[in-house]
């Protein structure tokens, strides 16, 4: 076998692909080949540069995935919106609604939910923003978001 | 819940199937889809672009194809397209063109002049974004997701001997780029 052909091997023997046939036989050559013997750990230095790690979602990417599911399931458009976009439409939205609670409108609105009635305020606070914000953003509209948390609070 | 009650849950519309499937693979998704997007906010758009496209087509899977070999492919397709429109409108080039410029500093390193790991990191990324879309992406499945031939080869739809050349070719070109380091 040809050096080109142990060199293979070499790749294959380092991502843990090679049988034990194989493996016996490029140990040998390594053995007794200086150049194959460098390509192995050059490779294997290669590989040893990608540091594997993990990164985690972000807290609010799971509702906005089911959001945008629970969209389409309705029929609406699931709309994919840049993050920059979003971070503008937050702040317009998170303006809107201080804004309706500091001139006391929105804060004295309150939804039917059964029996109760729930200040917007109560729920929007005890939530991760990130999770209310992704409902508002789809909803554009506080009374619809504040339906929307409550059901998905009831399920 | 293995996966074919996982299918027929979905392809049944149950909420709770939905939930299971995003609880066991949407890490994992996600994890690729960043390393392939190349950032962390265009990775959550991407993310959710593919599991809508999953579940639009569950009716139509395959089961022979396995969920997870069938959710990573629609993941990695995903990515590859959001790059490819991100070229097209420039802004990738621009962001290549600062990594690019990259240099190891001089001072405030490693006594020896070693790039520190994370400068290492950085240099690998840049190298890796000058490679073509094929050799990046396998690259990114074997070394980083720690996929085997196999799975890769369900993954990107080809041959096993093809996995193994374009992984041999790709580091071959990496190599190139990494001359100094290894």
């Amino acid at each position: 076998m040809s050096c080109a052909n142990y060199e293979k091997l070499i790749h294959r023997s380092l991502d843990r692909e090679i049988e034990a046939g194989e493996e016996r036989l490029l140990m040998a050559h390594l053995e007794e080949c200086a150049a194959c013997s460098r390509e192995y750990e050059k490779t294997k230095k290669l590989k040893a540069l990608f540091i594997p790690e993990t990164v985690a979602p972000p807290s609010g990417m799971r509702s906005r995935i089911m959001n945008a599911v629970a969209a389409e399931r309705t029929g609406g458009q699931a709309v994919v919106i840049p993050l920059f976009r979003r971070a503008a439409l937050a702040a317009l939205v998170i303006l809107a609604v201080s804004a309706a609670l500091f001139f006391g409108d929105l804060g004295t609105l309150t939804a039917s939910d059964g029996d109760s009635s729930v200040h917007y305020e109560d729920v929007f606070s005890g939530r991760d923003p990130g999770e209310t914000l992704d409902v508002l953003l789809r909803t554009q509209n506080p009374k619809e978001a504040l339906r929307l948390i409550l059901q998905e609070e009831r399920e | 819940m293995d996966d074919t009650r996982l299918v027929e849950g979905l392809k049944e519309g149950s909420d709770a199937a939905f939930r299971e499937l995003l609880d066991r693979y949407e890490p994992r998704l996600f994890n690729t889809i960043q390393r392939i997007v190349g950032n962390l906010s265009d990775a959550q758009d991407v993310l959710q672009e593919a599991i809508l496209k999953a579940y639009r087509n569950i009716a139509g899977f395959n089961a022979q194809s396995g969920l997870y070999t069938w959710l990573y492919r629609i993941s990695v397709n995903a990515a590859l397209d959001w790059r490819k429109k991100m070229k097209r409108r420039r802004a990738l080039s621009l962001h290549l063109e600062e990594e690019r410029s990259l240099e190891i500093p001089t001072d405030g390193g490693d006594p020896a002049g070693a790039p520190l790991r994370e400068e290492m990191g950085q240099l690998l990324k840049a190298a890796l974004d000058e490679l073509s879309e094929k050799y990046r992406t396998i690259l990114i499945l074997r070394e980083y997701e720690g996929l085997s031939y196999d799975e890769i080869s369900g993954v990107l739809k080809c041959s096993k001997g093809t996995v193994e050349s374009r992984l041999f070719r790709a580091r071959a070109r990496l190599r190139e780029k990494m001359e100094k380091y290894v």
